[in-house]
């Protein structure tokens, strides 16, 4: 049998597999060439980038707590102007691994001028962060109100020829009404979930573990949540779903593209396992060999009756 | 930038040398090459998937004609605990080398060590004693458990003990003991290192300012992946007149002295 076919095409962006390095574990990329093959993967998320520089949230950032971490980072970064001064350039000849710029601004003119600057050639698409959990005492993220995700992407893709994700919370009570809202304001996918709002207590000295006292809960903890909001945005919209949230074996891969995730974003493990991407892209790639599936979007929304997008019909 | 690697290791030994304190020694071909005193190393401790993040180590001895590194640790938690029960034979992933060494320099280095902070400083002076350089360490641990392994195996150089109940040499603070030590000795040091408790090191910072000496200290915080990527283990450090959040991992562990930010 021919090798399986790995490619996909979100948007315009075309990805030589279906695996990418998550926003905020893979450092802007050049990080985890000590690890593995940029080459082998089909992209990666920058870390949240912002208008302005910023040095993150103080105190205690990380914490470990069953099968997963609690982190409260805060965005630190450099800024749109130094990252597209300094790292951007350095994926003029990296063709294979696309560069996904994750953007964060704080209200909808800072996105727009932010998806401006990136009108690039080296960035494949923009990743619009409208769901870091950290960046308020309280939690409360964009993407928890279906206008103003909406008005965020209307003013994005009106300067934008990118492709335009959309990273999605899962701190939401229907995550179908942010999701409906995102593909109605003209995204091109959706990826989904961010890290889910948590805490820990320190009991020795009966305070907050983290500096900034909540965080965002990711590793394999959150896999249920991740797998379940996929299978519902799957059932809601037809844009592709860009799955992530727990993703650290090849079975986990597979959940998610069954659930209906056309792509996958593997977060948490690439810190403890960072050569986990270029792994798990074989692994898949493997996988459809030894079952004889000749393209692995076969599996995509497989266990969803309701898929609602696009279905991709062969021998499987 | 310095290469790292993910190399699998095999456990060599993996003793207890006093209550709830262990040596770890690995075989790590690769890892050993590449490793400078003050560097670390991330291993996955636990097999469970219950726990998911490594935990970072300095190395306490880099062996490279051997192929071998070994790490000390305190049981403190449950990726130690974990650690402790690994058997010999048994295969440890690790990452690293991770982070700036220390910089070596100066003719006669004080060496400052708190607790487990003897492991790196230990890798340190043996780095010294090869460029034919005695470092003069001062040692400061709870009681004699620590003091009495330490006396019969000191690290290279002229080791000086401190134990907090007085159970073995001097009675006090390794700080206090440099202090009472100082006055009735005739050396003069010209570099500091320092490795342990914060405030341990805060205090032989201000030593060594005091002495107008420079003193590079190893710092530790709660690390996520070790290598730069998350930005979990950040301390605000002072540099151009500027104040930004540097990672303990990438841009440390080990900082000069005057970049800290010891009140934080």
């Amino acid at each position: 049998m021919n090798k399986p076919k790995m490619n996909v095409n979100i948007a315009s962006m075309e990805l030589i597999n279906p695996i990418i390095g998550a926003s905020g574990t893979f450092g802007n990329g050049l990080e985890m060439e000590d690890f593995l093959d940029l080459n082998k993967i089909g992209g990666f998320c920058s870390k949240g980038i912002t208008w302005l520089p910023q040095e993150g949230n103080a105190g205690r950032r990380i914490a470990e707590t069953p099968a997963g971490l609690l982190n409260s980072i805060g965005l630190q970064n450099m800024g749109i102007v130094e990252f597209i001064k300094n790292i951007v350039p350095q994926f003029r000849n990296k063709t294979d691994c696309k560069l996904i710029v994750n953007v964060s601004g704080k209200n909808v003119e800072q996105f727009e001028n932010m998806a401006k600057m990136l009108e690039l050639p080296e960035v494949a698409a923009l990743e619009l962060n409208l769901s870091c959990p950290n960046l308020h005492k309280d939690g409360i993220v964009m993407a928890a109100d279906p206008i103003t995700t909406s008005q965020v992407i209307i003013a994005v893709k009106k300067v934008s020829t990118k492709p335009i994700i959309v990273k999605l919370s899962p701190n939401v009570t229907d995550i179908k009404i942010i999701a409906k809202a995102a593909e109605n304001a003209g995204a091109d996918a959706i990826s989904l979930i961010n890290t889910v709002l948590g805490m820990a207590i320190d009991i020795k000295t009966a305070k907050p573990v983290l500096g900034n006292i909540t965080g965002g809960l990711s590793g394999p903890a959150i896999k249920p949540i991740g797998v379940r909001m996929v299978w519902q945005v799957a059932e809601t919209v037809k844009i592709p779903i860009i799955g992530l949230g727990g993703i650290e074996t090849l079975d986990d891969c597979l959940e998610y593209l069954m659930a209906g995730a056309t792509a996958l974003q593997v977060g948490a493990a690439n810190l403890y396992q960072p050569d986990i991407c270029e792994k798990l892209a074989q692994e898949l790639e493997d996988y459809c060999s030894l079952k004889g599936i000749q393209d692995y979007k076969f599996l995509i929304g497989k266990a969803n009756p309701n898929f609602r997008g696009e279905i991709f019909y062969g021998q499987d | 930038m310095n290469e790292k690697i993910i190399e699998s290791c095999q456990i060599i030994s993996n003793e207890e040398i006093f209550p709830n304190y262990f040596k770890l020694k690995l075989e790590a071909t690769k890892i050993s090459k590449l490793a400078i005193p003050g560097q670390f190393v991330e291993i996955k401790c636990s097999l469970e998937r219950e726990h998911i993040i490594r935990r970072p180590f300095g190395f306490h001895s880099i062996e490279k004609n051997a192929n071998l590194i070994s790490i000390i640790y305190e049981v403190r938690g449950s990726e130690t605990l974990a650690l402790s029960k690994r058997l010999s034979g048994e295969e440890l992933s690790l990452i690293g080398p991770l982070g700036n060494g220390f910089p070596i320099q100066g003719k006669v280095p004080l060496l400052v060590a708190g607790g487990t902070g003897i492991a790196p400083l230990s890798c340190l002076a043996t780095a010294f004693a090869e460029k034919k350089v005695d470092p003069y360490f001062f040692y400061g641990c709870n009681d004699h458990k620590a003091a009495n392994y330490f006396a019969k195996k000191p690290p290279e150089g002229e080791l000086n003990i401190a134990t907090m109940d007085g159970s073995f040499c001097f009675h006090g603070n390794v700080v206090e003991l440099l202090n009472s030590y100082l006055p009735t000795s005739k050396v003069k040091f010209d570099v500091v290192y320092t490795c342990g408790p914060q405030l341990m090191m805060q205090k032989t910072y201000e030593w060594a300012k005091e002495n107008n000496l420079t003193c590079f200290a190893s710092m530790e915080r709660v690390m996520g992946c070790g290598f730069g990527v998350c930005l979990g283990c950040t301390l605000p450090i002072l540099k151009d007149g500027k104040t930004s959040n540097s990672c303990v991992c990438k841009d440390g562990p080990v900082f000069n002295g005057e970049e800290i930010i010891w009140d934080e």
